[in-house]
């Protein structure tokens, strides 16, 4: 009689192609899920930050007092947030082309200006790092899966035909078999492109907090340019 | 903030989470897994003939205390030869004395000379029965070598025994596991041939179709024949359809040939529509 069928002799019994595939989707799924989870930690704590650097910079304190918080902090090895990078980077540049002298108004506010937009785009680049990967899991494995079972059934009916006579007893392990690879697909895409969804929501409200607050702050360091030129 | 990459701490849940998906899964399977085998057929079982390892102990305990009793009866075998050599020797001396004695006195009467003379001639026969005695214990311990031999002789006899009475009785476990084997495979061919039957509507209860079905060792039906009719043509008709939609049992092709043959190839299937309603 047929010996009992469970998914772990299906497993290990396929063929190699098929045995490989399920390793690659393996391998996605546990890859994605370390990104899932470490962009998760990423983002909430640049999302902690961000108020929190918020809360700070509109509490009325002195912009210098912050800065050289901020320079302490890091001295501490302690990283600063996004938020404050762009602040840092704006207020530094700012305070050099004053020193500097000879600049006109605007060349101080465009040059403050760059600045902050390169310190932005670089926090944007580390709040966006990983998700392509997410997006291609979610995309791919699905198909990858696919392979397998197609190449599962494939041998199936190869040996199908050595047989001669189907019935129900050779067909079914073959195509268990082959259908444990598009399950495993599946399992890898799904939490992978939920995540990904999920996670690009989150990274573009945060940026558009940075956006506003580089202009919120181009704002403030306009006002103290042209008031001092009064 | 940036710094904080949580690497490690991710990596060990990701790879947790799967250990506990796969884990779960393991378990759910041998949990589903218990009863499939609890179902299966009875058609195998052990053929093995447990050795009783008691009775076995016993009889070589037998044996070694039979060998220990041998030995001993050797050593006092032994002693009383010792004994009488010992004795042998007091006595040849003491002859030597005497004849030490008939020298100093030679010049004293010729009967004393003839008295050694008998001396003489009685040690002689001392010898003669000395070595008449050693002959007698050579045969003796040739008896008993010869007893050994025979008692070896009678341990093999009762080995060979024994093994045949394993021997008769693996065969018939043997004979009753084939007979196993038997019901579970006309189990099978009786599901199956019922799996495939569908009864006709003209079926009543009390109608009996009885089939011949012959068989080929690789369980191909190669022959089927009404033995008795039901009465019914349909009822007849559908019972042979069932077997020739089954046209292979499969299981057939993994028993022992000999077993095929003495049993499966010329069956007869009843067939009786007990379970209708009707």
């Amino acid at each position: 009689m047929q010996n009992e069928l469970s998914v772990w002799t299906l497993i290990f019994e396929a063929t190699i192609v098929v045995q490989l595939v399920m390793l690659i989707l393996l391998l996605a799924s546990i890859v994605s899920w370390v990104m899932i989870i470490q962009r998760l930690l990423v983002l909430n704590s640049a999302d902690q930050g961000m108020w929190n650097f918020e809360k700070r910079f509109w509490s009325g304190m002195d912009l210098s007092q912050l800065y050289r918080e901020g320079s302490n902090q890091q001295k501490d090895n302690k990283p600063t947030g996004g938020m404050e990078n762009i602040f840092r980077a704006g207020f530094k540049e700012f305070m050099r082309l004053r020193q500097q002298g000879g600049v006109s108004a605007e060349g101080i506010m465009a040059g403050a200006q760059r600045a902050m937009r390169v310190a932005y785009s670089r926090e944007e680049e580390k709040l966006e790092k990983h998700l392509p990967f997410l997006a291609t899991v979610g995309s791919v494995s699905p198909y990858i899966g696919l392979f397998g079972t197609v190449i599962g059934i494939m041998n199936s009916f190869i040996a199908l035909a050595g047989q001669g006579q189907a019935s129900l007893q050779v067909v079914a392990p073959a195509i268990a078999e082959a259908l444990i690879a598009t399950a495993m697909g599946l399992f890898a895409a799904i939490p992978a492109y939920v995540a990904y969804n999920r996670y690009s929501t989150r990274v573009d409200a945060i940026t558009g907090n940075y956006i506003t607050f580089t202009e919120e702050f181009a704002g403030i360091l306009h006002r103290q340019v042209f008031g001092n030129q009064k | 903030m940036t710094a904080f990459n949580g690497y490690p701490f991710s990596v060990f849940l990701a790879v947790l989470l799967h250990g506990l998906i796969i884990g779960t899964l393991l378990m759910m399977q041998r949990v589903s897994s218990e009863p499939a085998e609890l179902v299966r057929p009875p058609s195998v079982q052990a053929q093995l003939v447990a050795e009783n390892p008691q009775a076995r102990n016993e009889q070589v305990q037998a044996q070694q205390a039979e060998q220990r009793r041998q030995e001993e009866a050797r050593q006092q075998e032994a002693q009383r030869q010792a004994e009488q050599r010992r004795q042998e020797e007091a006595a040849r001396q003491e002859a030597q004395q005497q004849a030490e004695a008939e020298a100093q006195r030679e010049a004293e009467a010729e009967r004393q000379a003839q008295l050694q003379r008998e001396r003489e001639v009685q040690q002689e026969r001392e010898r003669q029965e000395r070595l008449e005695q050693e002959r007698l214990a050579q045969q003796r311990q040739e008896e008993q070598r010869r007893q050994e031999e025979a008692a070896r002789q009678e341990a093999l006899r009762q080995q060979q025994a024994e093994e045949a009475a394993r021997q008769a009785e693996a065969q018939a476990a043997a004979q009753a596991a084939a007979q196993d084997q038997v019901a579970g495979y006309t189990a099978i061919i009786h599901d199956l041939v019922q799996r495939n039957w569908s009864r006709p509507p003209s079926a009543r209860n009390g109608m009996t179709a009885v089939l011949r079905i012959r068989l080929v060792p690789t369980g191909d039906v190669i022959d089927v024949e009404i033995v008795r009719s039901s009465g019914d043509a349909a009822f007849d008709r559908a019972a042979e359809d069932a077997v020739r939609a089954v046209g292979r049992f499969r299981e057939l092709s993994s028993m022992p040939p000999r077993l095929f043959e003495a049993n499966f190839r010329s069956l007869l299937l009843t067939f009786r529509p007990e379970d209708l309603l009707n």
